[in-house]
C-alpha cells in the first residue's frame, strides 16, 4: 500500500491486522500471514536453535497462532502488530527447547573460526574481522545470558524488532526491554574483556 | 556500533537455510489445521541426528546462510493465495497485464467469469471494512483522525421467506494514518474519542472507543423491499445480456431516486460483482458494463485493506464548489489481475488540498472493504467473532 499515495491516503496501513481480523471470519485468510512471515519466523528460530529444531518451531508458531488468533489485541495504536505477535510465540516455543538452543551455542563456541564467511553489508570488514577471533566468546556469553535477556537481545539482533516491537512480542513495558536490553550488551561487552567488542578492531586493516 | 554488535550475532547464529520441503510442509500444516484436519504428522528426525545437523550443518553451509540471513529484511511477497474471496475465481492461462488499461482488464475479467453456483440455505458474504469520516478529534492542543474497522457478515436467505441476518463486530476506532498515531501518541494515547457534541434532542457527546466492540448477530427486518430490490440475490437476477443490464440498472437506480450516472453504476456493479451469487453470464455483462463506463482508469497496484495485492480500477468525478475549491469522490474496485477476480473496493470524498491532495480538514469521508468470503452455506447464521 505504501508504494501508493492514492491507497495510504486512504486509510492506516495495518493489512497485517486486517488479515488476522478477516481470519476470524474466513480462516483461510490467515494462510496469507504465512507467507508473509514464515521465511523470516523460521530464520529467528533456526538462528536460535538450529536449521531443523527452526523448522518445528516455526512451522509450530503458525499452528499456534491460528488456534489462538482469537486473543489477538487490536485494541492499541495501529491495530496491534501480527509480526510482533508472532515472535512473541516464537519466543514462547523456544523456551521449551532451552536445552537445544544451550547446545547450539556450546557447539558454537567450538566451531572456531569463521572469519571468511564473507559477510554482505556496510559491516562487512569490520564484522569479518571480529568475527573470527570473538565468536567462541560471544557465543559463550549468549548462553550465559539468562532467557529473559537473551530474548531481547535476540529479538533486536536477529529479528531485528525495535524496542516498541519487542515490548509488543514479550508483554512487557518498553522501559524493561531497554533495561534488558542494556544488561545484555552489557554482558556481551564483559565477555569480550570488558571493552566495546567494535572498537577493539578499529583502526586494524 | 550496536548495528556492528548485531550483525556479529547474526553472523555467528545464522543456520542454513530451510530445505524447499520445509516450507511446504509447514505450510501444509498449517492449511490442514485451518480446513479443520488433523496436521499431518511430520517426520521428526532423533535427537541425536537433530543435534549433528544443528552444528555441523551451521559450520558447513556458513556461507550460504549468509546470504539468506541478509536477504531477510523483505519478506515473501503475499502471491496469489486463492483464499476466501469474491465469487468469480479464474486461473486463466494469459491475459492482459496489470497495467493494461482498465477496459482491458474489464473486458478480460468478462472472459473469466466464473461460477459461484452451489448448495446452501444461505449466502454468505464475510466483509472487513476500515473507514473514517474526517471529524477531527481534539485533545491537549492535538487534533486527529480516527477510523474504524469492523467485519460484517449478511447472511441472505435463499427462501425469501425466510429471515435475513447481519452479523457485525466493530473492531474499535484507532489512529487514521502515521501522523494521526504520533499526535495520538503526543496527546497521552487517549482510548477513546470524543467526537463532540451530539446532533440530539437529549445533548451528550458523540464518544468512540479503541477497544472491539461486541461481536452481534441481528436479524434483518423491515427492509425487505430493499433486499428483495437491492439485495445480493435480487442482484443475482438481473439480465445477462449488456444492455438490457444497464437498462435495468439504470432503472434500479432511477428508483431510489438517484441519477444513473457512470458512478452510481460502478458502484452498484461493484457490489452485484463483489456480493451477488451471480451466474457467469452476469458475471461477464456487469464486467463488460463497467468496461464501457468513461473515465474508469487503471490507478495503479493497490493493496485491499487485508493485504492482499490487486490493481485499483478507479473512477473519480471532480465537483467545482460554488464557494471555490473542489470536491473530489473517488470510487475503486481492486481486482487481482492474476485472477481477475474482485477483491473488494472502497471510497474517498474530500476537497483537493494546495498540494493536490485531499484535504482532510475540510471533512468529507472514506471507506475500504475487502470480502473476504462470498459463498453459499448451510451453516447457521452466528455474530462473526468465534468462527
Amino acid at each position: 500500500m505504501s508504494a501508493d499515495p492514492d491507497a495510504a491516503a486512504a486509510g492506516p496501513a495495518n493489512p497485517d491486522a486486517a488479515a488476522l481480523l478477516a481470519s476470524r471470519a474466513d480462516p483461510d485468510v490467515f494462510a496469507v500471514l504465512f507467507d508473509r512471515y514464515f521465511a523470516e519466523l523460521r530464520h529467528y528460530a533456526a538462528s536460535r536453535l538450529g536449521g531443523e529444531r527452526g523448522d518445528d518451531v516455526a512451522a509450530e508458531t503458525f499452528l499456534v497462532a491460528f488456534r489462538t488468533r482469537e486473543r489477538f489485541r487490536t485494541d492499541v495504536a495501529g491495530g496491534g502488530n501480527v509480526r510482533a505477535w508472532l515472535y512473541g510465540i516464537a519466543t514462547n516455543l523456544i523456551h521449551r527447547q532451552r536445552r537445544d538452543e544451550q547446545r547450539r551455542y556450546r557447539a558454537l563456541a567450538r566451531a572456531g573460526a569463521v572469519a571468511d564467511r564473507g559477510v554482505p553489508g556496510d559491516d562487512v570488514a569490520l564484522a569479518r574481522v571480529t568475527a573470527g577471533a570473538l565468536q567462541p566468546a560471544l557465543a559463550r556469553a549468549l548462553a550465559a545470558l539468562p532467557a529473559r535477556d537473551r530474548d531481547v537481545l535476540l529479538l533486536t539482533a536477529v529479528a531485528q524488532l525495535d524496542y516498541a516491537e519487542v515490548s509488543a512480542a514479550l508483554g512487557v513495558p518498553p522501559g524493561t526491554v531497554g533495561s534488558r536490553l542494556t544488561r545484555a550488551r552489557r554482558a556481551l561487552r564483559e565477555a569480550f574483556g570488558g571493552d566495546d567488542p567494535t572498537r577493539i578492531d578499529e583502526g586494524k586493516p | 556500533m550496536m548495528e556492528t554488535e548485531n550483525q556479529m550475532i547474526r553472523t555467528l547464529l545464522a543456520a542454513p537455510p530451510p530445505s524447499a520441503d520445509t516450507t511446504t510442509a509447514a505450510r501444509r500444516q498449517l492449511t490442514d489445521v485451518i480446513a479443520g484436519r488433523r496436521p499431518a504428522r511430520r517426520r521428526r528426525p532423533s535427537w541425536r541426528l537433530s543435534l549433528a545437523g544443528s552444528g555441523l550443518a551451521a559450520v558447513a553451509a556458513a556461507g550460504v546462510a549468509l546470504v539468506m540471513a541478509a536477504g531477510t529484511g523483505g519478506p515473501p511477497g503475499l502471491g496469489a493465495t486463492g483464499s476466501g474471496g469474491a465469487p468469480g475465481v479464474a486461473a486463466p492461462p494469459a491475459g492482459p497485464q496489470a497495467d493494461a488499461a482498465a477496459p482491458q482488464l474489464l473486458l478480460a475479467a468478462a472472459e473469466r467469469a466464473e461460477t459461484t453456483a452451489g448448495t446452501g440455505r444461505y449466502w454468505r458474504v464475510a466483509k472487513v471494512a476500515e473507514g473514517a469520516l474526517y471529524l477531527p478529534v481534539h485533545v491537549k492542543g492535538e487534533t486527529f483522525y480516527v477510523s474504524e474497522r469492523a467485519i460484517t457478515e449478511i447472511w441472505t436467505p435463499r427462501d425469501p421467506g425466510e429471515q435475513a441476518w447481519e452479523g457485525r463486530q466493530s473492531l474499535g476506532f484507532q489512529p487514521r494514518t502515521a501522523e494521526d498515531e504520533a499526535a495520538w501518541k503526543r496527546a497521552g494515547s487517549p482510548r477513546s474519542f470524543d467526537f463532540g457534541p451530539a446532533d440530539s434532542p437529549q445533548g451528550g457527546h458523540v464518544i468512540r472507543r479503541m477497544g472491539p466492540g461486541k461481536p452481534e448477530l441481528t436479524s434483518i427486518t423491515g427492509d425487505g423491499d430493499y433486499a428483495s430490490t437491492y439485495g445480493p440475490i435480487a442482484l443475482a437476477d438481473l439480465p445477462t445480456e449488456p444492455a438490457k443490464l444497464r437498462a435495468a440498472v439504470d432503472a434500479l437506480i432511477k428508483k431510489r431516486g438517484v441519477e444513473p450516472t457512470d458512478a452510481a453504476v460502478f458502484a452498484l456493479l461493484g457490489n452485484l460483482l463483489t456480493e451477488a451469487p451471480a451466474q457467469p453470464e452476469l458475471r461477464a455483462a456487469a464486467f463488460t458494463v463497467l468496461s464501457t463506463l468513461s473515465g474508469v482508469v487503471n490507478a495503479g497496484p493497490r493493496a485491499d485493506i487485508t493485504g492482499r495485492k490487486g490493481v485499483a480500477l478507479e473512477l473519480k468525478q471532480a465537483f467545482k464548489q460554488p464557494e471555490g475549491g473542489t470536491f473530489v469522490n473517488r470510487a475503486w474496485l481492486i481486482l487481482d489481475p492474476k485472477t481477475y477476480q474482485l477483491l473488494g473496493g472502497g471510497m474517498q470524498g474530500a476537497m483537493v488540498g494546495k498540494d493536490g491532495k485531499p484535504d482532510v480538514t475540510k471533512g468529507g469521508k472514506e471507506s475500504s472493504t475487502a470480502v473476504v468470503t462470498a459463498q453459499w452455506t448451510d451453516q447457521r447464521p452466528v455474530a462473526p467473532h468465534g468462527h
